[in-house]
Order: C-alpha cells, then sequence, then structure tokens
C-alpha cells in the first residue's frame, strides 16, 4: 500500500477531458429511428383508440393534456436522436471506462475496472436486425450507476468484455 | 453461555414447536392485511357481519392456515454437512438450500413478544450471495441457537484470518447505552411532521379503499351536514382538528422511537459492530467494519436543541445484489458519535475533522429563488387581484418559507475531500454530515443541465455500494478535477471495498 499515501501532484493525474472518445456505430442512429418510429406509432395508435372507442369516455381535459404530452414527447425524442446521437461516445483507458451522453442534460459516468462486478452484452429485437449489441457494465454502485454503451459492433462488444475481464481478474490475482 | 450438552447437528433437525406459533402469526398476519380493506367496508356495511356465512368463512381460513402452518412446521428441517448449512423445506414445492459457512458473513437475531415468551429466537443469516439466498430459521432453542452460532463462527476462525479468531475469545466492548430517560429525549426530539405523515396516509388508505369498494363517505357524511357546517366554520373546530392532529402525531412518534429502540446498545465484537434493540420486537444486527459503506451522523431541529446525535451506518448487504442494508442509532452524545467514527474509519478518522469543506455555488441557491418565485409570484398577485387578502398572507408564508429553507440548506451544503476520506454536509433546519472512504467509490458521474452549462457548472455524483452523494452546483473544471482525483484514488487501491 505504499502508493497509496504518497502526495500526488495535481498535473501527474491523468484528466478525462483529454481523452480521445469512439462514437457509437452510425447504424445505431437508424436503429433509434426505427425504434423512435415504432414507439411512436404505438403511443399514437393507443390515443387514437382512446379518441374514437365510443366506449370509452374521457374527460376532455385528460384527452387534452394525453395529446400534448405525446407531441411534446415526440418531437424531443426526435431532437434527443437527431442532435443528441452524436454526445454518445465512450472511452477505455489502462484502467476504467467512461461513457458520455445527454444532448441538453448531459452525463459523463466512469466505472473503475477494479470495481467491476460483471459484464453482460445485450442484443433487443431492433438491434439485432441492425447487427448492434449493447454492452452493460455493472458495479455495486446500484442500477441507476450501471454503465451501458449501446450501438456497438458485436465483434467491438466482445473485444471490449474480454479486455474488462481480462483487467477485473488480473485485478483479483494481484 | 449456558453449558450444555453439545448438540449434533448433522441429523436433520426441527425447529423449535414455537414455530408453528411464529409461521401461524405471519400468516395469518400477511391474510389480515389483505383483508382489512374488505372489513372495514363490512363494517359500514353492517348486516353482512350478522351473517353466519361471515364466521363460517373466518373459521374455515383460520384452520387452513392453522393446518398449513403445522405441515410447513414438519416439513421444514435443517442440518449441517460438512460446512454446509443444509435447509430443507417446502409444504407444496420442496426445495433444499445449502450454504457453505464460508458465506454467512454474519448471524442476526430476533425476538419478538411469542419468541420471548417461548424461549427461542430467530436467526437471520446475512450471507454474501444473490438475492435469495438468506436464511431465517424462524425459531430456535436459545442454547441450540447460541451453539450453531458458535459452530459457524468457530469454523470461520479456523479457516480464515487472525482478527476472526479474535472475533470469538474477545471481550465485548460496550461503546454506547441508551437510558429510559435519554430513549424518552429520542422520542420527543423525533421528526414528528413523519408520523404525521403516516398517519395522513393511513387516513387516506382507509377513505380510498372504502371508495374502491363503493361506500361513499361524503354521501354518508352528507346527513351529518347541516350541523357540521357551522361547526368547520368556526375555526375552533380547525383548530381543535390541528391540535389533536399533532398530539397523535407526537404520540405515534414517540411510542415508535421506544418499541424500537428500547434497551438500544451497541458494542464492538471483533472487526464489527453488534446493535440491539426493542422492546416487543428484541433485534441484535452485526455490522461488520468492512462492509460499513458510509457514516452518517446528523440532527434535526429538535435534537441539535437538546443536543443529541442520530447515526445511519450504511452497508452493502451483499456483493451481487447491491441491495443496501442501514443501521441506526440514535440519542448519541457527540462523543459516542466520535467513537463510533474512530472505530469505523480507524487509521483514517483523524483526517475527518482536518478535511477542509468547500461551499456549492451560489447558484444552487439562486435557481431555487428563481422557481419557487415563478411559482408563487403568480399565485400571490392572484390573490391580490381577487382581494383575497388572507390568501395573499398564507402563501406568502409559504414562498419566504421555500425560500429560507433553500437558503438554509444553501448554506450548510459543505463538500471537502481528503487523502483517504470524503465528506459531505448538509441539512436544512438540522444538519447532517456523511462521510466514506474513498476506496469505497463504486463509480463517478459528472451531470450537467442546459442552465449550468451556461455557467460553466456541473453536478458530480458519487456512488458506492450503500448509495450515491451528489455534490450539486460546482464548477464544471473542478467536478472534472475532483473526478479524476477521485478515480486515481480508486484505481490504485488494494484494500478491498467489502
Amino acid at each position: 500500500m505504499a502508493t497509496f499515501n504518497n502526495q500526488i501532484n495535481i498535473s501527474d493525474i491523468p484528466k478525462i477531458q483529454d481523452l480521445e472518445y469512439h462514437p457509437l456505430e452510425n447504424r445505431y442512429k437508424a436503429a433509434l429511428y426505427v425504434y423512435f418510429v415504432v414507439s411512436t406509432l404505438l403511443l399514437g395508435s393507443i390515443l387514437a383508440a382512446l379518441l374514437l372507442i365510443k366506449q370509452i369516455r374521457l374527460p376532455e381535459l385528460a384527452l387534452w393534456i394525453a395529446g400534448v404530452v405525446f407531441t411534446i414527447r415526440t418531437i424531443t425524442s426526435f431532437l434527443k436522436i437527431a442532435f443528441g446521437f452524436k454526445f454518445k461516445q465512450y472511452a477505455v483507458r489502462e484502467k476504467d471506462v467512461i461513457y458520455n451522453s445527454g444532448w441538453l442534460w448531459r452525463s459523463s459516468t466512469t466505472a473503475p475496472f477494479n470495481r467491476v462486478q460483471h459484464i453482460r452484452i445485450d442484443q433487443g429485437p431492433i438491434e439485432r436486425r441492425f447487427n448492434l449489441s449493447r454492452l452493460k457494465i455493472f458495479t455495486a454502485g446500484g442500477s441507476s450507476s450501471d454503465l451501458t454503451i449501446p450501438g456497438l459492433d458485436p465483434t467491438n462488444a466482445n473485444k471490449l468484455k474480454q479486455f474488462i475481464v481480462s483487467k477485473t481478474s488480473m485485478d483479483e490475482e494481484e | 453461555m449456558k453449558k450444555s450438552e453439545p448438540y449434533d447437528f448433522s441429523k436433520p433437525t426441527r425447529q423449535s414447536y414455537a414455530a408453528i406459533l411464529i409461521i401461524m402469526y405471519r400468516l395469518y398476519k400477511v391474510i389480515i392485511k389483505q383483508l382489512i380493506p374488505v372489513f372495514v367496508v363490512l363494517l359500514f356495511k353492517g348486516e353482512a357481519m350478522k351473517s353466519p356465512w361471515f364466521i363460517y368463512s373466518i373459521i374455515i381460513i383460520a384452520v387452513i392456515g392453522a393446518v398449513y402452518s403445522i405441515i410447513a412446521f414438519f416439513k421444514y428441517y435443517f442440518y449441517i454437512n460438512g460446512n454446509k448449512l443444509v435447509v430443507e423445506q417446502g409444504v407444496f414445492k420442496k426445495s433444499k438450500l445449502e450454504i457453505p459457512f464460508d458465506r454467512i458473513q454474519s448471524v442476526n437475531t430476533e425476538q419478538n413478544l411469542i419468541h420471548q415468551l417461548f424461549k427461542v429466537v430467530k436467526l437471520n443469516m446475512d450471507t454474501a450471495g444473490s438475492a435469495g439466498n438468506e436464511l431465517q430459521l424462524n425459531a430456535l432453542d436459545l442454547t441450540l441457537a447460541s451453539q450453531l452460532n458458535e459452530k459457524i463462527l468457530k469454523h470461520k476462525s479456523t479457516s480464515n484470518k487472525v482478527s476472526e479468531v479474535k472475533a470469538t475469545n474477545e471481550e465485548k466492548k460496550i461503546i454506547f447505552k441508551l437510558g429510559i430517560g435519554q430513549l424518552l429525549k429520542v422520542g420527543i426530539t423525533e421528526n414528528h411532521i413523519r408520523s404525521g405523515g403516516v398517519l395522513i396516509f393511513f387516513f387516506f388508505y382507509v377513505f380510498d379503499s372504502l371508495e374502491d369498494f363503493g361506500v361513499e363517505i361524503l354521501e354518508k357524511s352528507e346527513s351529518y351536514m347541516p350541523i357540521a357546517q357551522e361547526l368547520v366554520q368556526s375555526l375552533i373546530v380547525v383548530l381543535v382538528v390541528i391540535i389533536l392532529f399533532a398530539i397523535v402525531s407526537f404520540l405515534i412518534s414517540l411510542t415508535r422511537t421506544v418499541l424500537k429502540f428500547y434497551n438500544l446498545h451497541m458494542y464492538r465484537k471483533g472487526e464489527g459492530f453488534v446493535i440491539v434493540s426493542g422492546l416487543f420486537n428484541k433485534k441484535e444486527r452485526a455490522a461488520k467494519d468492512e462492509k460499513i459503506q458510509s457514516i452518517r451522523w446528523s440532527q434535526n431541529l429538535l435534537q441539535k436543541m437538546s443536543n443529541i446525535y442520530e447515526v445511519l451506518m450504511k452497508q452493502a448487504a451483499s456483493q451481487e445484489v447491491g441491495e443496501v442494508k442501514s443501521f441506526k442509532v440514535v440519542g448519541l452524545t457527540q462523543n459516542d458519535v466520535r467513537l463510533t467514527q474512530q472505530y469505523v474509519f480507524k487509521e483514517h478518522y483523524n483526517e475527518l475533522n482536518l478535511i477542509p469543506l468547500n461551499s456549492i455555488n451560489h447558484y444552487y441557491f439562486t435557481r431555487r429563488l428563481f422557481i419557487w418565485s415563478y411559482i408563487f409570484l403568480p399565485i400571490i398577485t392572484m390573490f391580490y387581484y381577487f382581494e383575497n387578502f388572507s390568501g395573499i398572507g398564507y402563501t406568502s408564508f409559504l414562498y419566504f418559507l421555500a425560500i429560507g429553507s433553500a437558503y438554509l440548506s444553501f448554506k450548510k451544503k459543505k463538500f471537502g475531500l481528503g487523502n483517504t476520506l470524503l465528506r459531505i454536509d448538509g441539512g436544512t433546519f438540522g444538519r447532517k454530515s456523511t462521510a466514506m472512504p474513498l476506496f469505497k467509490i463504486q463509480n463517478i458521474k459528472i451531470s450537467e443541465t442546459p442552465f449550468q452549462r451556461r455557467r460553466k457548472l456541473g453536478s458530480l455524483t458519487i456512488y458506492s455500494a450503500s448509495g450515491s452523494i451528489k455534490i450539486p452546483e460546482i464548477a464544471i473544471d473542478m467536478a472534472k478535477e475532483l473526478k479524476n482525483y477521485l478515480l486515481l484514488k480508486v484505481e490504485i487501491s488494494k484494500e478491498k471495498w467489502m
């Protein structure tokens, strides 16, 4: 534990902001659009059903609110894909992995390898069509802090997983 | 510990017969909880209660429950097989649970009234592993329980580290004991508003379930309306209701505190704390130092005036699931708090009071000021327009309360990073501080709203296995620097976070 108490020069600390980030696969943007269309159609048809089926009578105000919420959701989720996609990026360093996302509300999450519990590769039905995978990295920090990198090429996702697994197992041997 | 014949645990053993009662009690509790709305409705409807079918169905449910409990009892047994504790159980579906001693992290005991009556205890085995692997033995004779406990501990001490050996031999070292006087003080200084909330919640719950079953309270009460209307209008009734509400809330929180923290004491055992408390439901729980992720000490306004503290030790329950368990200890003096901190942070304790504390950006307050103004000023203007002066009074009061508490919480929000510890202070009317060793950090997030971006601000969220800590509204460059520093600390650390 000799390294633990040494004084650290602030300029020596590795800086996150100097990193070169990898963008997600471009086809993930297309997948997001498909997902957007599907979910909008689904929500829209529910809304239409509420309007058209005469047996269901909702107060007018409720319908107005539902309509406004639906419109806002549709616009913002479209803009989020159109403008927010380029902010989705990741970087892997020697000892941790970083994922950035968000268009207006931005966030950047970092998970050190020596805290990773396990890693999973997921693929939803739309992602499968586009040949994409998402890498989920679990730490003990709770579900809200788990790091998910979507829109990866399956081979890349596998490589990344192998890399992180090798790093974590190395850490345990020390 | 009583001396008695060592029990042979390798043969399948049933629990004490008292377990039948306990299983039955728990089963009935579940059934009754489900049926409460029905009972409430029946009470209102009246006639159904008199029908013999009502009594028959209650008897049938009770008998089925009793039979089920007896079968469950006879189908449940445990034994030790090599280094494993095995439990077989199941009425309809058989299940066999094997837990290696190595994975049992601590054994907690609990005694409710039935347990105390029959001199048995409930054992809760805390395991490191995935959810559902938690093991409970509902009722065991005291001597049997202590023998089993000892056996598990002994095994751990032979197979594990030296520190565990100490655990069995070392004397209990009492850190803190809550006397009756102190207990009452704790009860009186509780957060009574919270109990009030529970009261309101309960009221709405009953109200809601009545409406679900088609009983219209408003209709029923309408017949009393003419008299009530006159009364309600008089201020006295309102005052009486408020005072009654306050008294009931106060009594609820006082009773709850006394029941929960009766005979509270905390002592050291090995490398951890043992916390005992409870009047009808006696609990003995173990918190190991290495599992404690962070510790919070706090005072609400009343506690501040009577100079007592509350300590919350947050612990990661199991490595896989990230389920959080925390231990609350109340009525501590400042010295008790210090002692606890010393045990938790050990050689890093000295740093705790040396860490320089920084304020956050004043925008934290400014933003809240704007938000509350956007909400309240139009309302106040509206009241002014309608010349409703009492309305103006009430909303202005709420407005100033909101602004005032935003200002207080801004003033008290402080954070500090040391060489090995992290500390966050906060609170509105009271105050609370949280500290945690840096190597317990799991991951870190920087977030930035569009409003923050204009001012080059951001928030830093630090996740641990026992929840997250947020440092809101600091300069984004500083947030990044802190993040880099914390990451470095985590990444070079070789200490186990659990």
